[in-house]
């Protein structure tokens, strides 16, 4: 307990240095900015400042991109309640409650009900990252290559499954993903695989590039090609504070709402997107009146937003303690720690405490800023919603560009960056999910590397990774997701939650 | 005698077919390289095993799109988006390097900016300008980012 408070300590001094806390509070404000903004997402700003982060150090990059992504998933609700319009896919359901209650002269109830579930979400979050990451950490330094192999086995399965309704395709983009990771020259034999002659490719392709036009590039041309919706509803925001019968309603829905986060954030894939709509479902099975959900439950708020932030949160476990990146942000977070040096896995911890104590301290400082941006701001943020998106893509493509190329000052990843760009609209229009193959791309070196190790470990005898009883266990859960997550009755309600993203995703 | 080959989930087809292809791809490239054995893989070993399993994935995607009864049609895909915005970027990655940024950025808005450039040229200019302005700044005054402005 005392080694927790020293830990504690230690994050907080490394949070709490100016250059931090400034970077802490840019990275909440952007996300903000991105999660209120329509067409403009947190992977795809993360993908977009990810050259800026090499320029600054590991604990501030990670820092601030952390402070994006939940401070998106913090501020998607706020579009959601005021214009019906989920400015994330995780806040669609919001759009269900949040809005009737706008419409009732309510808004101001619902945002603050909502951004104090939040901050409460985000809290308990913290601790339960606190408490649970250094033996779970521990754990895995038990991990011996075998573990380890199913172990990105088991992640990038769950991942797929999680991701798409469609499981064949989505696997087979996590595959295609470590494929392309074994471009460049292969460590144990310095043999350089499938350069095609192209010196540029002789140290694999860089991750960036394909970061960028996967998520970047493809998402504008997918915008571009949709057409306008612009939402006609503004109310104004009257009287902030919601009433003590709001807040008797409420608090249950927080606390379950925290509950079902914190645990689907954890779980590979989609965890964030699906515990929204679990934490509804929840609450409109609990509730005593049922039909009140629809039109104006403060439940229906509160429930599904806490449980957005929680997932928010803990989806940064496997990434920090294990290594083990749990989407598609996670991915790009791990690439740009990898980047600058840093091996990501359970030694992170011991080796750089400075650096997980620092980012944990400040999502807890994160999640305070944000109850301040979310709130008494809230107004400006619904005026900023009038820019049309004509006049945010260029900046995007702009800053794209610039970025990927100077990151080795090199034409040639530009270009790369444009080919990822026509292969994930490409796919995105096929209904393949990008994300298991930005994963597969990240994880494919380790699980190669393991696999090689596993194997000549056990002199060429496959049956290892089924005898030792941890990687069983993996193999074993991996094959569990496949199943239950197939069930007719749940596939249902995956493709509704999975349509819900798709069409807050083309807005 | 001919069987009709009615395609119902058009779109899984195509991307089993895609993957197919690029699994068969994979692995003649990847016998270019020596395999070793199990225990001692060498550089091809692993590539050919994820081409062979990105094969039968997407072989098992297109049959199951052929046998499933969901419909969903390709459909149209707008293709200028898709055209200008590509031809933008490469239009940068050609330009940034021989003749500077500044002009670099210039065509990149231009053409990514296509649908407005007829009928507003003046708005588009205005955000070039804009932006310009502001990545010049940013980036090489301010940063201190070894590019060059202009050749």
């Amino acid at each position: 307990m005392s080694q927790l408070f020293d830990n504690l300590a230690m994050g907080f001094g490394v949070a709490l240095t100016l250059k931090n806390f400034l970077y802490c509070l840019l990275g909440a404000t952007l996300g903000t900015l991105v999660g209120v903004l329509p067409g403009l997402g947190p992977v795809t700003t993360i993908a977009m400042l990810l050259p800026i982060t090499f320029k600054i150090s590991p604990v501030a990059s990670l820092i601030m991109l952390s402070g994006i992504y939940y401070g998106a998933h913090h501020a998607g609700s706020t579009t959601a309640i005021m214009l019906n319009m989920p400015g994330e896919p995780t806040s669609v359901v919001i759009c269900l409650d949040g809005h009737p209650m706008a419409r009732q002269g309510r808004a101001g109830a619902a945002l603050c009900i909502s951004a104090l579930g939040s901050f409460f979400a985000g809290c308990v979050s913290v601790i339960i990252i606190a408490l649970f990451s250094p033996p779970l950490a521990d754990a895995a330094l038990l991990f011996g290559a075998p573990e380890y192999a199913s172990m990105i086995v088991m992640a990038l399965v769950t991942a797929s499954v999680l991701s798409s309704a469609s499981l064949l395709t989505t696997i087979a983009m996590a595959v295609l993903g470590v494929l392309i990771g074994t471009v460049g020259t292969d460590v144990n034999s310095g043999v350089v695989r499938f350069s095609f002659g192209a010196s540029a490719l002789a140290d694999g392709v860089n991750f960036v590039a394909v970061a960028v036009g996967l998520f970047a590039f493809a998402e504008v041309i997918l915008h571009l090609g949709a057409l306008d919706q612009r939402a006609r509803i503004a109310s104004r925001v009257r009287g902030l504070l919601p009433t003590r019968a709001d807040l008797r309603a409420a608090w249950k829905a927080i606390l379950r709402g925290t509950a079902v986060g914190a645990g689907f954030g954890i779980l590979p894939g989609t965890g964030p997107l699906i515990s929204s709509f679990a934490a509804y479902a929840l609450e409109k099975q609990l509730a005593a009146d049922p039909s009140r959900f629809g039109n104006g439950a403060i439940e229906g708020v509160a429930g599904p937003e806490s449980a957005n932030n929680a997932a928010a949160l803990t989806h940064f476990i496997p990434m920090l303690t294990l290594g083990i990146p749990a989407g598609a942000a996670m991915a790009l977070m791990l690439g740009a720690l990898m980047i600058q040096g840093i091996a990501p896995g359970p030694q992170v911890m011991t080796q750089h405490p400075d650096l997980f104590w620092g980012v944990v301290a400040s999502m807890w400082i994160g999640n305070m800023m944000l109850l301040v941006l979310n709130l008494p701001l809230v107004g400006v943020w619904v005026k900023l919603l009038a820019i049309p998106y004509r006049f945010l893509y260029p900046t995007i493509l702009v800053f794209c560009c610039i970025g990927v190329y100077s990151v080795s000052n090199s034409a040639f990843d530009v270009f790369l960056a444009a080919g990822f760009g026509v292969i994930g609209y490409v796919f995105k229009r096929l209904n393949c999910a990008p994300a298991p193959l930005i994963l597969g791309l990240v994880l494919g070196p380790v699980l190669e590397e393991n696999l090689r190790r596993s194997l000549l470990i056990s002199r060429g005898d496959p049956s290892v990774f089924l005898t030792r009883p941890i990687s069983l266990a993996m193999l074993v859960l991996a094959v569990l997701f496949v199943v239950v997550f197939s069930l007719p009755a749940l596939k249902r309600r995956r493709e509704t939650a999975l349509a819900a993203e798709a069409v807050a995703g083309s807005e | 005698m001919a069987v009709r080959l009615r395609i119902a989930d058009q779109k899984e087809f195509a991307a089993g077919a895609i993957f197919a292809a690029i699994g068969l791809a994979g692995s003649v490239l990847s016998t270019d390289y020596r395999l070793g054995s199990a225990t001692h893989m060498g550089p091809g070993y692993f590539p050919l095993c994820l081409s062979l399993l990105l094969a039968a994935l997407g072989i098992a995607a297109a049959a199951r799109a052929v046998t499933v009864r969901s419909a969903e049609p390709i459909g149209h895909w707008p293709v200028l988006p898709l055209l200008f915005v590509s031809a933008g970027v490469v239009a940068f990655g050609v330009l940034i390097d021989r003749k500077g940024m500044a002009l670099a950025t210039l065509v990149l808005i231009l053409l990514a900016c296509y649908a407005r450039l007829r009928r507003r040229p003046a708005e588009v200019a205005a955000i070039a300008a804009a932006l310009i302005a502001l990545t010049v700044g940013l980036f090489i005054y301010g940063l201190g980012m070894p590019f060059y402005l202009y050749r």
